[in-house]
């Protein structure tokens, strides 16, 4: 036990979890052999707790309504123009990118089977699929040469999402549903954080 | 805050007039007891606070949603019962002051309505002379118990409704604490005269 004593508004702030730490647990140490202070912690949780009796109202049970009716005559609120076409832009760009990644995995069930060592295009894959894969592979090798440093990394991440399309395609319809369904779930909740934070900036 | 009161205040003003109920539901009993034991009367504080709500609607769209909307809303309605206390002392006459009458001036001479104020003090209820006492407080100790005890806000939500440091914050409300206990004394022992040696507060 230490010797000096806790004063009283310490001993509040103990019982409201408003000390530190560290002053916290010297609190604690102390009133394991302080029997006078542990007198004086419970006439200050009596007094805290008569000042608790100061929220001794509630509202009436209609409070809400009759807020409610008053707030019905005012015209609701528009968001502004500029957030409304920024909303809609966010939206599209992310409908898009599940659309991408949907369409990268038919894309994928459509070639499987496709060699480990590098990314190509069979030729029995319908026209505007492979068109679409072969621009992205340009993009690929567009940007593994424009930088060579990255190009290792971009074939890791391009052979784990094979990977992963593999693992899709090989699965039952129950799991391919259930991803789906991730998927989509993961670009609502994403497009959210995305538009708060744009309307805190 | 939380993030879920910035989710709602964003739907409203999204047009989802309707969102704004989850606000009214989760702070209205706060609030009436903010006002209420500002104004000391609860069927003006019930009209006050449906005030505060409205004004809170009302301006809404100045909300800055980095910053605590407990705060905010209880500055409105700080702000609101600060506006009904000064109507009322303008609307008050002193009966000190002289009637007028066509052939002079006379004092008023008014009847004691009731009882000793020593044996009204005596009689009323415990939680009464709590409330009795914390009308005694200056404003400035007043306030920040009310807040606390009253409207259970927390310390970071007392400091930014009063917009003061959460040091000043603490200094207030503890020496509020010290003055009510010498008012109730009989209940509550007086503070120690040991020297503080108490840990700092977080």
């Amino acid at each position: 036990m230490s010797r000096q004593h806790p004063d009283r508004d310490s001993l509040g702030a103990y019982l409201e979890e408003v000390l530190s730490i560290d002053a916290t647990q010297w609190v604690e140490h102390h009133l394991e052999g302080c029997a006078e202070c542990g007198d004086k912690l419970e006439q200050e949780r009596a007094f805290l707790e008569e000042l608790g009796g100061l929220h001794s109202v509630e509202p009436p049970a209609d409070f809400t309504e009759g807020v409610m009716a008053r707030v019905a005559q005012r015209p609701a609120y528009q968001p502004a123009p500029e957030m409304q076409w920024r909303r809609i832009g966010v939206w599209i760009g992310s409908v898009a990118a599940t659309m991408v990644v949907l369409l990268g995995f038919v894309g994928w069930v459509l070639v499987a089977g496709a060699p480990a060592e590098g990314p190509e295009v069979p030729a029995q894959v319908p026209d505007g699929i492979a068109w679409v894969m072969k621009r992205g592979l340009d993009v690929y090798f567009w940007v593994t040469g424009k930088f060579d440093v990255a190009s290792p990394l971009l074939l890791i991440a391009w052979k784990v999402l094979l990977g992963i399309f593999e693992y899709i395609r090989q699965s039952g319809l129950a799991v391919q549903l259930a991803l789906l369904l991730i998927t989509v779930g993961f670009n609502y909740w994403f497009t959210r954080l995305v538009l708060n934070y744009q309307r805190r900036q | 805050m939380d993030e879920d009161d910035r989710a709602v205040v964003e739907a409203v003003l999204n047009g989802q007039q309707h969102r704004f109920a989850d606000l009214v539901d989760r702070y209205q009993s706060q609030i009436v007891n903010y006002v209420c034991r500002m104004l000391g009367n609860y069927e003006d504080a019930v009209d006050l606070s449906q005030d505060v709500f409205l004004k809170a609607y009302s301006g809404l769209g100045s909300y800055q949603p980095q910053y605590p909307f407990p705060a905010w809303l209880f500055r409105i309605a700080r702000n609101a019962a600060i506006d009904e206390i000064r109507k009322r002392r303008l609307l008050t006459v002193s009966l000190d002051a002289p009637v007028e009458f066509e052939n002079g001036t006379a004092g008023r001479e008014v009847e004691s309505p009731g009882r000793d104020p020593q044996d009204s003090y005596l009689g009323v209820e415990f939680a009464d002379r709590i409330s009795l006492a914390i009308d005694g407080l200056p404003e400035k100790y007043r306030e920040p118990i009310v807040l606390r005890h009253a409207a259970d806000l927390s310390y970071e939500e007392i400091a930014e409704t009063l917009e003061l440091p959460i040091g000043t914050v603490k200094t207030r409300i503890f020496r509020a604490r010290d003055a009510l206990r010498r008012s109730l004394g009989d209940l509550f022992e007086e503070p120690s005269t040991d020297p503080p040696t108490g840990p700092e507060v977080q």
